[in-house]
């Protein structure tokens, strides 16, 4: 006992917190929660570092965004990690959650484990709403501008919500101040309580057991399942730093709210919900926008109260494996297979497509097999709205590259 | 209990070593990978963005010798992601014939804005007494060096502000 244990006690909570008993199946399955606490400190930090060079209003944020990027060192990196750090905080999250359906952990005892977990996504796709609209580029306006519109929709509370975010005559200062807020505020200490409880009940209830570890002796977490978790850390990191190192986060143009060629599409883990609103016109529109969400979320809740057999096998929960296939399809590729889709959004695009259509045949000609666009084509996007373009070219292998080539531009032209 | 054939070390000991070596190793790669990054993005000063600006502050053809003025003038100035048309002040003396001097505004000390002090013919910083001669020079009080001057250019009697430069003398 040193003589700061003797004054804090740090070193024995530490002790504690690291010898931890866990069952002898425990492994390389369970390093998820780990990863989405790491990453949750990761964009806690890169968030502060942006905000020391951010503005925070309509006027200024872009500008400041812009001067991060272009003038300060390192500037571009700190937002690749916060960019693309969310993106993966998003699947970790995910990936967190599917372990823990699929091993059916879950189950009694640990019902508020699971429901503070699902509270915890929530929180996490609530940081990808109101931060996407912080660059206040044509892509983050038009986004939030939808975005609010589906809350004032909701029955009964959707003028309230409305006035909540500022959105009751349009996107600007009052609701980029409720965002920012939000962002920077409120959600940063809720989500560090929720996963302190979090952590606790875990650690109340102990890592969730499988089938035949009652007959095996517990192991402790340190120091073989902390390598585990580290080595997992790590290597997500390697992925994140990589990503932000070399792949540009596009900065579209300054927010335009006379733009009516812009076509708001939301960040990826979203386009589910994008898709789901297309399925319901006129009055049922609140189907696809708020309840069908709304169920959605009530029934992950109520995951550990639908489900109430016995713990098996992960290799003998085929119903779980089934549902875990069926919602990561819907989620990872809403477009697939929708061939209302591209009709509705060829109307909705109206001649502007056309013109892409126009550009793209011209220029696809002489690229070869990939289809990327020659620069002087490439040029000509901004006014067209590159996103129009982008979905045309979402082709197999040739999409992501000439996405690349497209955000690479944006950036050019700052 | 298994053996390495090398060191004789058990084999549960030896990857004990390992886990917690790479536990120590890899956290250490992932502070830094965090830490330098940020540190530079803190510490070293964005590009700057330079302004060839002169800016007018005035007519200097009517001074009287050693009599310094006040002229007020606007310059633009860059400010993090911003440019700035703020209202500055210099102090415009002429000491010779053809020699014109304009000081920025501030107190070498301290920064605190500073007068002339036409009784006494001295500049004088009322917030801890640093006073200063008539060419700028520290005559007494905690100033650590003479009081700063801005590039200037004349052009037919009216005087051009550059960039404000600290004096390389000490007190």
């Amino acid at each position: 006992m040193s003589w700061l244990d003797h004054r804090t006690g740090i070193e024995t909570a530490i002790r504690n917190f690291l010898y931890e008993e866990i069952p002898d199946s425990s492994g390389w399955h369970q390093v998820f929660g780990s990863i989405a606490v790491f990453l949750f400190l990761v964009q806690a930090f890169t968030g502060a570092l942006l905000a020391f060079n951010y503005a925070p209003t309509p006027g200024d944020a872009y500008n400041s965004l812009r001067y991060i990027l272009t003038e300060v060192t390192g500037g571009r990196l700190i937002r690749g990690l916060h960019h693309w750090g969310a993106s993966m905080l998003i699947v970790v999250v995910v990936l967190h959650m599917t372990q823990v359906f699929l091993y059916g952990a879950y189950k009694k005892l640990r019902e508020a484990t699971w429901m503070v977990g699902v509270v915890l996504l929530l929180l996490t796709m609530a940081y990808g709403l109101t931060g996407y609209l912080l660059p206040w580029d044509n892509r983050a306006y038009w986004g939030t501008v939808v975005a609010t519109q589906i809350a004032s929709h909701m029955p009964l509370v959707g003028a309230y919500l409305s006035h909540l975010l500022g959105g009751d005559n349009a996107v600007g200062v009052v609701t980029f101040a409720r965002f920012y807020g939000l962002h920077v505020l409120l959600l940063p200490p809720a989500t560090g309580l929720l996963i302190a409880a979090h952590v606790y009940l875990v650690r109340k209830h102990g890592v969730a057991p499988a089938p035949g570890d009652e007959v095996k002796s517990r192991k402790k977490f340190y120091p073989g399942q902390a390598f585990k978790d580290t080595a997992a850390i790590f290597a997500a990191f390697v992925v994140l730093f990589a990503m932000a190192a070399a792949v540009r986060v596009p900065l579209d143009r300054l927010a335009d709210p006379t733009d009516a060629t812009y076509i708001p599409r939301p960040d990826w883990y979203f386009l589910f919900l994008f898709q789901t609103l297309k399925f319901f016109d006129g009055p049922l529109a609140v189907v696809g926008s708020v309840i069908l969400p709304s169920l959605a979320v009530l029934a992950l809740l109520l995951v550990p109260f639908i489900d109430r057999g016995q713990v098996l096998r992960v290799t003998r929960r085929t119903v779980a494996i089934g549902v875990v296939a069926l919602a990561l399809l819907g989620w990872t590729q809403p477009d697939r297979g929708r061939p209302r889709h591209y009709a509705q959004a060829r109307q909705y695009r109206g001649h502007r497509l056309q013109r892409a259509h126009r550009l793209d045949r011209a220029f696809a000609a002489g690229t070869g097999r990939y289809r990327i666009f020659p620069r002087r084509a490439l040029r000509q996007l901004p006014q067209l709205g590159w996103q129009a373009g982008g979905a045309l070219w979402a082709r197999p292998r040739s999409g992501e590259r000439a996405r690349q080539e497209i955000g690479s531009l944006d950036d050019g032209a700052l | 209990m298994a053996v390495t054939e090398q060191s004789g070390v058990p084999a549960s000991v030896a990857r004990r070593r390992f886990y917690v070596g790479m536990i120590y190793g890899l956290w250490s790669l992932i502070a830094s990978a965090l830490s330098i990054p940020a540190a530079i993005y803190l510490l070293i000063p964005p590009k700057l963005r330079r302004l060839p600006e002169w800016a007018e502050a005035g007519d200097v053809s009517k001074l009287e010798p050693r009599a310094p003025v006040e002229m007020v003038f606007r310059q633009n100035r860059v400010d993090g992601w911003k440019i700035q048309s703020e209202k500055t002040t210099a102090w415009v003396v002429k000491l010779g014939d053809s020699q014109v001097v304009a000081y920025g505004p501030q107190c070498t000390h301290l920064g605190c804005a500073y007068r002339w002090d036409d009784d006494r013919n001295y500049f004088l910083c009322p917030c801890h007494t640093s006073v200063f001669s008539v060419d700028g020079a520290v005559v007494s009080g905690p100033a650590p060096r003479p009081l700063d001057r801005y590039e200037i250019k004349l052009e037919n009697g009216r005087l051009l502000l550059g960039e404000l430069h600290q004096s390389k003398e000490k007190a």
